[in-house]
């Protein structure tokens, strides 16, 4: 019998997965702050049924929860026998799962809160409908993104979300994840090429951007909750400043890679200083 | 005797790397060793082969007869995997990993992976995580070994392991090796001891294939002579080239038959002392 091929077995297969993972992510410390953004969220729910408005981390809580759960394969992807339409095909599975997975998990967390706190579980749906799944869906584009470059193989790792480690963890080949080949000077320190650092700075931009992209929704949910408990009385205002705190941000993380991306080239390192390549 | 991987890749050109021409094969039962020194492009090669990188026109590799390009599920059934830096999930236990990836292979047997795991003393519950690295070696090989893979390649397995686990790892590939159904292509840096168990070399300079042949050949085709520094004149039109200290000097010449000075020491040279060579700009590609 042949395994691995229909739709429906990768279905059970991820499943297994999704147990594993259920089983060993939720027991460390992303359980600790899943029930940090847990006990969070069900504050809010409390304010909220004060105010009557707020449910601020709602869009918090979706952020940490697809940062602390990203889909990880990394360069086994390419490693299976998988052919490139089963890959594609996999890919597809894999990401749906995880987004189900994620939204299930923070239905199931608001849920609760609801009925602990005794607010209205559908104004809460209502609130995550009109406000958070919007911002959910950006995710989704990065990770459909993500997706196709995994497929084109033209990001590090395969992509953002198809790592096997974090993409701050970028090893040194930006195309395998696999050591790469590298010139070493006397002193056993990686030599980088011009268009090593090339490569270096462009792995930075992207990594801005895609800290960026996940700062968003923060942003938002905070901007969101601003204006729905206070702009009756300063809209401007608190327009202006949440915009400024925004564009601070991203000025500041923004100089705040290049920095970065500047001492790497400095050091000749892609990111593990006196990194030895020992291919 | 079968032909478990054949490579024909005429140009691959990577972030301003281009590997050219490399044609070699692997046999069943035998252990052809990938050598090269740093930025050799044997980790770029080993990519392209295990399709880590996808393959440019004109080139393809066949593993255990199906072609990686046209027949890439096939071609991977046939082939398992030993990295250095592993490419499973360290959180999960191996004997997780081969419930949870084993299963997409389609010869994948489950009480051989649990057998192999018991027999390389790998510990099934642990996460891979907290495995040593020679653990973690030999999970991959038995993880590879179980789905019935004729075709096993390796980037620098033994690099990081103590000798005694090396020499543990090296007696499993001669196990492997002995069946005779089942080829390996080795990349290290431990030349010296691959220099012993490998039945073929193929060797890479600055992208090039400089030569493949049988170990033996190879080495047969050079000598090294060692002397004193003055006798060295006589040599010099058959020195290709030559190391000197202070008051002894040692040349590389062809070993084509034609006698040698009786004062000068004669001697084969080893594999690093080719490497060596070769880096040297002296040993070129066609010598062999």
């Amino acid at each position: 019998m042949e395994k691995g091929r229909t739709a429906g077995s990768y279905v059970l297969y991820l499943l297994r997965e999704g147990f594993y993972r259920m089983k060993t992510e939720l027991i460390g410390w992303r359980g600790l702050v899943l029930l940090l953004i847990f006990g969070y969220m069900l504050l809010d729910v409390f304010a909220a049924m004060k105010e009557s408005q707020g449910l601020m981390a709602q869009g918090v809580g979706a952020l940490w929860l697809v940062v602390l759960f990203p889909p990880r394969m990394g360069k086994l992807l390419y490693l299976l026998p998988f052919s490139k339409k089963e890959r594609t095909r996999y890919l597809g599975t894999y990401s749906v799962s995880y987004n189900v997975f994620h939204v299930l998990l923070f239905f199931f967390m608001g849920l609760v809160s609801c009925l602990i706190s005794g607010y209205s579980f559908l104004l809460w749906i209502r609130h995550f409908i009109l406000c958070t799944f919007p911002f959910m869906l950006l995710y989704s584009g990065v990770v459909a993104d993500s997706m196709s470059a995994a497929v084109k193989r033209s990001y590090p790792n395969g992509g953002l979300f198809f790592s096997t480690r974090s993409y701050w963890q970028q090893e040194d080949d930006p195309v395998t994840g696999i050591k790469e080949d590298c010139s070493t000077s006397v002193s056993g320190k990686k030599v980088m090429s011009e268009e090593d650092k090339a490569k270096a700075k462009k792995q930075m931009r992207f990594t801005v951007s895609a800290v960026l992209c996940t700062i968003i929704p923060a942003f938002h949910a905070c901007g969101n909750y601003m204006y729905m408990s206070l702009c009756v009385r300063w809209p401007w205002l608190l327009y202006t400043l949440t915009g400024l705190a925004y564009l601070s941000a991203m000025i500041g993380l923004y100089l705040y890679w290049n920095r970065i991306s500047e001492e790497m080239n400095q050091k000749g390192s892609t990111g593990k200083e006196e990194s030895v390549c020992n291919s | 005797m079968s032909t478990v991987l054949d490579v024909k890749i005429p140009r691959l050109q990577r972030d301003g790397f281009a590997l050219k021409e490399i044609e070699f094969s692997v046999e069943a039962g035998y252990l052809t060793a990938l050598l090269g020194v740093n930025g050799a492009g044997k980790t770029t090669l080993l990519s392209a082969i295990s399709g880590l990188l996808p393959l440019p026109e004109g080139a393809d590799v066949l593993i255990g007869g199906y072609s990686l390009r046209e027949q890439e599920k096939e071609a991977k059934e046939c082939m398992g995997f030993v990295f250095d830096d592993s490419p499973f999930d360290e959180g999960m236990s191996p004997l997780l990993t081969g419930q949870v990836y084993g299963p997409y292979y389609r010869n994948w047997d489950m009480e051989k992976y649990s057998s192999c795991l018991e027999r390389f003393e790998v510990p099934k519950k642990r996460t891979i995580r907290k495995l040593s690295k020679g653990m973690k070696m030999k999970f991959q090989l038995a993880f590879a070994l179980s789905h019935g893979a004729t075709f096993l390649i390796m980037d620098e397995p033994a690099a990081s392991l103590d000798p005694v686990f090396r020499d543990e790892f090296m007696e499993v590939l001669s196990e492997i090796l002995e069946g005779e159904d089942c080829g390996i292509l080795l990349s290290s840096q431990l030349v010296s001891e691959l220099e012993a168990k490998a039945d073929y070399t193929m060797m890479l300079h600055r992208g090039e294939q400089m030569f493949y042949d049988s170990t033996e050949n190879i080495l047969d085709k050079f000598l090294l002579v060692r002397g004193r520094y003055e006798l060295f004149p006589y040599m010099k039109s058959r020195i290709l080239g030559e190391r000197l200290s202070e008051y002894t000097a040692e040349g590389l010449i062809l070993n084509d038959g034609d006698p040698v000075r009786l004062d000068l020491e004669c001697v084969r040279p080893t594999i690093e002392d080719l490497m060596y060579y070769i880096k040297q700009g002296v040993v070129k590609k066609g010598m062999v």
